[in-house]
C-alpha cells in the first residue's frame, strides 16, 4: 500500500508508524508519572547538588539559545530586547529549522527525564533561555538558581509552592498584581509555561544565599517583635501566626518569607497599602499593610531577610 | 489518551521528532494530581477592618517589665508554656492547640479571655465544678479540656510558672474585680436560629483558607500554625469552646485572624454551631452514656453535645491516635 500522502519520512520509517511509536511512549510515561512526581526531591537534588549536570545543561542551553536571536540570556541581557517579537519570520524559520536541534537535545535530555518531571523540565527550559514567544529567561533577575538579587529586590523563587508561583504568575497576567517589569513577560507565558515555571522553581532546593544587605540592630529588634508578636494595639497580628514561626511559609497561600530580599518585602508590603498588589485572598495583606508605617515596613522586612531560608532540618508538611 | 495527539502530529511533520522532545512539548499534567490550589476569594480586599474601638481599662506591663530574678524565671517560662504548651509541658498536653490559640497576643488581648483579667477573677464559685476554684485549679481545667490533656498536681512548675506570669500581666488590676475586656464579649442573639449549612458556607468563606477545608489546621515545617478546629487533635467535647455561645463571641471578636468584628452576629452563630456540630475527643466526665453525660454537663441548646445532626449522633469522641509523650 503506497503512502498517504509524500509526507516527510522520518530515518525512513512511515509518519504512521512513528506516531503510534511516540505515542507509545508517551503513555509509559504517563503510567510512570506518579513515581516520577514521588522522586521530586531525588531529582532536584541531582540537578542542583551536580555540578555536572548543571554545566551540561547551561552550556547546552546556551549553544542552543545562540541561534536564538531572540531568546535572552544572562551573558547577553544587554543585547537583547524582552520584547523579542520583531524576529518576525525570519527568526520564526530560524526557530524552526533549529526546532530540530534542539529536539535533539531534548533526546539528549531525555535520559535525565528518569528523574525530572517533564513540565518542570519545561519550566527549567524557559527559566534559563525564555521562550519563542519572546519571554526572558528569569535567570536575568531571578538568579541562576532561583536564589534572586536581595540588594535589586529581585526576590527568590526557589522553593516557593509552586501553587503560589502560579498564582502570581497568572495575577501578573490579569493585573491584579501590577509590576511593570513582571506584567510583560506574563503576556509573553502561555498558560502551561506559567505551570511549568511555577512547577520548576517549586522544586528547586532553597539555598541561602551571601548578597543579603546586612541588618541593623534596631530594626531587627523592632522587626522581630512585628514578626514574632503582632502589635495589637493597632489589631496587627505576628506575622509568623499566618507565615509561620520561621516564615517558612504555610500551603499555597502563605509563602515563604524568610531569607526573601528585604527589598523585595518593603515593595511588596507598599503595593499591598497602594493596592497595586491585590490579589491576597480575603484582603488579608492589604488589611495589614494599612496599619503599618513606614518604619514597621522596613523593620519587618529586615529581620526577614535575615532569617534562615533554609533551616538544616525540613520535616514534615501535614499537621 | 492525556496527551494531544494533533501536538505530536504537528512535531512529526516537521521532521524532527525525538521522543523526549514530545514528552516535553505535550506534557500535561495528569489528572490524577490534585489541582493547584486557587484562593478562597480573590476578589478585590475588602476595607481593612478596624479593631473594635473599646479602650481596655487596664493594661498589663510590657514584657521588659518581667524582673531579672527567680520570680522573672518562672514568669517567663510561663510565657513559653502559654505560647508553646504541647513542647513545654507535654506531659500535660494531648492535643497540636496552645493556650495562646485562644488567648491572643500571649493572653494580653482584651476580649480575647485575657490573662490579667482572669487572674483577679480567682478564687471564684463555678457552675461547672460545683464549688469554689482557685486560679491554679482554673488552669488544671484548661490542661483536661481544651488541651485534652490532664491535669498538672497542685504545685507542678507548670502551674506556678502559668500563674507567675498572669500574676505579673495582673498587676496593678482590682482584686475581685469584673475588668471590661474579660472573657469574650457576649454575642447578640442571632436573628435566625443557627443554622449547619449557612455555618458551613462562612466556614468555607472564611475559615478553610487557614484552617483547611476539612478544619485540621495547617503546619509549617512540623509547626502547627492554624489549629485543627475539631477531630482528634482539637479541644474535647469539655472545653468552653464547645459551648457555641462561647465560640460565636470569640469567633466575631477575633476572627478572620487581623479582620476581627467583620461576621455579622448571624454569620458568628452559624458558624460557631457549624464548628461545634464536628466530633472531637470525649468528654473526660464520660462515664458510658452519651445521654446521660449531655443531661449532666451538657444540657444548653447552645451545647450539640449529644445531639444528632445530618444523621450523626454527636459526642462518641473521637481520641488522639498518639498519646501526648511521656517527659
Amino acid at each position: 500500500m503506497p503512502p498517504p500522502c509524500a509526507l516527510p519520512r522520518w530515518h525512513g520509517h512511515h509518519p504512521v508508524l512513528v506516531l503510534w511509536f511516540l505515542l507509545c511512549v508517551n503513555a509509559q510515561t504517563n503510567r510512570f508519572r506518579p513515581w516520577l512526581n514521588e522522586n521530586e526531591g531525588v531529582r532536584t537534588k541531582l540537578l542542583t547538588e551536580n555540578p555536572k549536570m548543571i554545566q551540561l545543561q547551561h552550556r547546552r542551553v546556551m549553544a542552543w539559545s545562540q541561534r536564538m536571536p531572540n531568546l535572552c540570556l544572562p551573558s547577553a541581557a544587554d543585547n537583547c530586547t524582552t520584547g523579542g517579537r520583531q524576529g518576525g519570520r525570519l527568526a520564526k524559520s530560524i526557530r524552526i529549522s533549529l526546532a530540530g536541534r534542539a529536539a535533539g537535545a531534548a533526546l539528549f535530555t531525555g535520559l535525565s527525564l528518569t528523574v525530572l518531571p517533564a513540565l518542570a523540565q519545561t519550566g527549567e527550559k524557559i527559566a534559563k533561555a525564555g521562550n519563542a514567544a519572546g519571554a526572558p529567561a528569569c535567570v536575568t533577575c531571578h538568579g541562576a538558581s532561583g536564589q534572586g538579587q536581595p540588594a535589586a529586590g529581585f526576590p527568590r523563587l526557589a522553593g516557593l509552592n509552586a501553587a503560589y508561583l502560579l498564582r502570581q504568575l497568572q495575577s501578573f497576567h490579569d493585573a491584579t498584581r501590577v509590576n511593570p517589569i513582571m506584567a510583560p513577560v506574563a503576556q509573553q507565558l502561555s498558560a502551561t509555561d506559567r505551570q511549568a515555571l511555577a512547577e520548576y522553581y517549586g522544586g528547586l532546593a532553597v539555598t541561602n544565599h551571601d548578597g543579603q544587605p546586612p541588618a541593623d540592630a534596631k530594626s531587627l529588634v523592632t522587626g522581630e517583635a512585628l514578626a514574632q508578636r503582632g502589635d495589637w494595639n493597632k489589631g496587627v497580628p505576628a506575622c509568623a501566626q499566618c507565615h509561620g514561626p520561621q516564615g517558612l511559609g504555610v500551603g499555597a497561600t502563605f509563602p515563604q518569607i524568610a531569607g526573601q530580599s528585604p527589598a523585595y518585602i518593603v515593595t511588596q508590603l507598599q503595593a499591598w497599602q497602594t493596592g497595586t498588589r491585590k490579589n491576597d485572598p480575603m484582603g488579608l495583606m492589604h488589611g495589614i499593610a494599612l496599619k503599618l508605617s513606614a518604619t514597621d515596613i522596613g523593620a519587618v522586612a529586615v529581620y526577614y531577610g535575615s532569617l534562615d531560608a533554609a533551616p538544616s532540618t525540613k520535616r514534615s508538611v501535614k499537621p | 489518551m492525556k496527551n494531544s495527539p494533533t501536538i505530536s502530529a504537528i512535531v512529526l511533520v516537521l521532521g524532527l521528532a525525538p521522543a523526549a522532545a514530545v514528552l516535553v512539548a505535550c506534557d500535561q499534567r495528569p489528572t490524577a494530581q490534585p489541582p493547584l490550589a486557587q484562593p478562597a476569594s480573590a476578589s478585590v480586599p475588602a476595607s481593612p477592618p478596624q479593631p473594635l474601638a473599646v479602650a481596655p481599662a487596664f493594661m498589663p506591663p510590657p514584657d521588659s517589665a518581667i524582673p531579672d530574678n527567680e520570680f522573672g524565671k518562672q514568669v517567663k517560662l510561663g510565657q513559653r508554656i502559654f505560647n508553646n504548651t504541647s513542647q513545654e509541658a507535654p506531659k500535660f498536653v494531648g492535643n497540636t492547640l496552645r493556650c495562646a490559640s485562644c488567648h491572643l497576643d500571649s493572653g494580653r488581648l482584651a476580649n480575647s479571655a485575657p490573662l490579667w483579667a482572669a487572674y483577679v477573677a480567682y478564687p471564684a464559685y463555678r457552675s461547672k465544678t460545683g464549688r469554689v476554684s482557685t486560679f491554679s485549679e482554673r488552669l488544671q481545667g484548661c490542661f483536661v479540656y481544651s488541651m485534652n490533656g490532664k491535669a498538672p498536681p497542685a504545685g507542678d512548675e507548670v502551674l506556678v510558672a502559668l500563674e507567675s506570669y498572669a500574676f505579673f500581666l495582673a498587676k496593678g488590676a482590682p482584686v475581685g474585680a469584673s475588668l471590661p475586656g474579660r472573657g469574650y464579649p457576649a454575642p447578640e442573639d442571632p436573628p435566625l436560629a443557627m443554622d449547619f449549612a449557612r455555618g458551613e458556607i462562612v466556614f468555607q468563606q472564611k475559615c478553610a483558607l487557614c484552617h483547611g477545608a476539612d478544619g485540621q489546621g495547617q503546619s509549617s515545617h512540623g509547626a502547627v500554625v492554624f489549629p485543627p478546629l475539631w477531630g482528634p487533635q482539637s479541644f474535647n467535647w469539655g472545653a468552653g469552646m464547645g459551648s457555641i455561645k462561647n465560640a460565636a463571641a470569640f469567633i466575631q471578636g477575633n476572627m478572620p485572624l487581623s479582620q476581627g468584628n467583620t461576621l455579622t452576629d448571624q454569620e458568628a452563630w452559624d458558624v460557631a454551631m457549624f464548628m461545634d456540630s464536628h466530633e472531637r475527643p470525649q468528654d473526660p466526665r464520660f462515664q458510658g452514656s452519651i445521654a446521660v453525660t449531655r443531661q449532666k454537663h451538657h444540657d444548653s441548646p447552645e451545647d450539640m453535645y449529644g445531639r444528632t445532626v445530618n444523621g450523626q449522633l454527636l459526642g462518641k469522641g473521637v481520641g488522639p491516635e498518639v498519646k501526648p509523650r511521656e517527659r
